[in-house]
C-alpha cells in the first residue's frame, strides 16, 4: 500500500473541490472582501459543480 | 461592500515558529505572525476571485485557484508538519485585517493547530461494483416439473427477489463493519450520508505514526469487501480541510 497521493484518478479533481471549496476553515466578518454583495467564502458549491463536471471527464456527478 | 482592488489571500496557519523560507509554494506567499500563530498568506486579485461568483463562471479557473490552493496547503503541511487549512478564497482586505484576525482567534485557531499536529485526512468510499457483482448462492432447489408454468415463474421471480434482498443487506452489513474497523485506528471521522450505490462515505483524521496501520487495515479490508462485489476506494493524504472548523471565525 503506498502512502502516496492518489489524486491523479478520475473525479479527483471533484474530492479536491469538495474539500477546498465546501470545507476549510471559514471566516466571516466586515473585513472579508465581499463582491456583488455575496461573500467570497460563501461560493455556491453546487454552481461551481456544474461547471467543473465539464472540465472532469468520467468524474463522480456532483 | 468593500470595494477593492489588491487584498490578502489566506491559505492556511502554521504554528509561529514555522519558517517561510520552509514553503515553497507554488506563487508568492508570505507569512503575518499575530496572535502567537502565523497565517500562510499572498496577494488577491480580487477581480479574478470575483468572477468565480458569477453563474457559468469558468470552470478551468475553478480547477486551476483550487489545484493552486491545495498545493500552497499542501507544501505549507509539510515545511510546518502541522497545518490549519482556510476554504477556498478566504480573502481579507489587508495585513491589518489578518493580524486582527489572528490575534482575535488566537486561542481557538492555537486549540485546532494542536489538534491537527502531525495528522492527514484520508477519505473512504464503500459502493457496491458494478463491473463485479458478488458471486450469488447457488440454486439449492432444482426446478420442478413445468406443469404449471405461471406459478413456477412467480415462485422464481420471489426467491429472486428474496435473494436481492439479503445480499442487499449483507452488503450494508459488510461494509458498515469495516467502516467501524477502519474508525478504530483513526482520530477523528467525518461520515457524509451514503447515497446510491455508496454505502460508507467516511472522512478520517489520521495521527501519521498510525498510518501504515491505518493504511494495512484499508488494503486488508478492501480484498475482504471485493469478495462481497463491495468496492473500497481510498483519497489521500489530504491536508486536514475537513477537520478544519467546528465553526466559523467571526472578525
Amino acid at each position: 500500500m503506498s502512502e502516496q497521493a492518489m489524486v491523479a484518478e478520475p473525479g479527483a479533481l471533484v474530492d479536491l473541490l469538495d474539500r477546498v471549496v465546501e470545507r476549510g476553515a471559514v471566516v466571516t466578518g466586515d473585513v472579508v472582501i465581499a463582491l456583488a454583495g455575496v461573500d467570497l467564502i460563501r461560493l455556491d458549491l453546487r454552481v461551481l459543480l456544474v461547471g467543473v463536471s465539464r472540465v472532469v471527464a468520467g468524474g463522480d456527478p456532483p | 461592500m468593500i470595494v477593492v482592488q489588491q487584498a490578502v489571500y489566506m491559505y492556511a496557519v502554521v504554528p509561529a515558529n514555522s519558517r517561510l523560507d520552509a514553503i515553497p509554494a507554488p506563487v508568492d506567499v508570505r507569512l503575518i505572525r499575530a496572535g502567537g500563530v502565523a497565517v500562510v498568506a499572498g496577494d488577491a486579485d480580487v477581480a479574478e476571485l470575483g468572477r468565480l461568483n458569477q453563474t457559468g463562471s469558468d470552470a478551468e479557473q475553478l480547477a486551476t485557484l483550487a489545484t493552486q490552493h491545495d498545493a500552497v496547503v499542501r507544501a505549507a503541511m509539510s515545511a510546518a508538519g502541522t497545518v490549519l487549512p482556510f476554504r477556498l478564497a478566504t480573502v481579507l482586505t489587508d495585513d491589518q485585517a489578518v493580524c486582527a484576525f489572528a490575534t482575535e482567534r488566537s486561542t481557538e485557531m492555537k486549540a485546532l493547530l494542536e489538534r491537527l499536529a502531525d495528522t492527514v485526512e484520508w477519505g473512504v468510499r464503500i459502493s457496491v461494483d458494478q463491473q463485479r457483482p458478488a458471486q450469488s448462492r447457488p440454486e439449492s432447489r432444482p426446478e420442478p416439473a413445468a406443469e404449471r408454468p405461471g406459478t413456477m415463474h412467480l415462485a422464481r421471480r420471489r426467491r429472486e427477489l428474496a435473494e436481492a434482498q439479503r445480499q442487499g443487506a449483507e452488503r450494508s452489513d459488510a461494509a458498515r463493519n469495516a467502516a467501524l474497523e477502519l474508525r478504530a485506528d483513526v482520530l477523528d471521522t467525518r461520515p457524509n450520508l451514503p447515497r446510491g450505490a455508496v454505502l460508507v462515505d467516511d472522512v478520517y483524521l489520521v495521527r501519521n505514526p498510525d498510518l501504515p496501520r491505518f493504511l494495512d487495515t484499508a488494503d486488508r479490508i478492501r480484498t475482504r469487501l471485493a469478495h462481497d462485489g463491495l468496492q473500497l476506494r481510498l483519497t489521500g493524504p489530504w491536508p486536514p480541510y475537513s477537520f478544519a472548523r467546528s465553526e466559523a471565525f467571526h472578525v
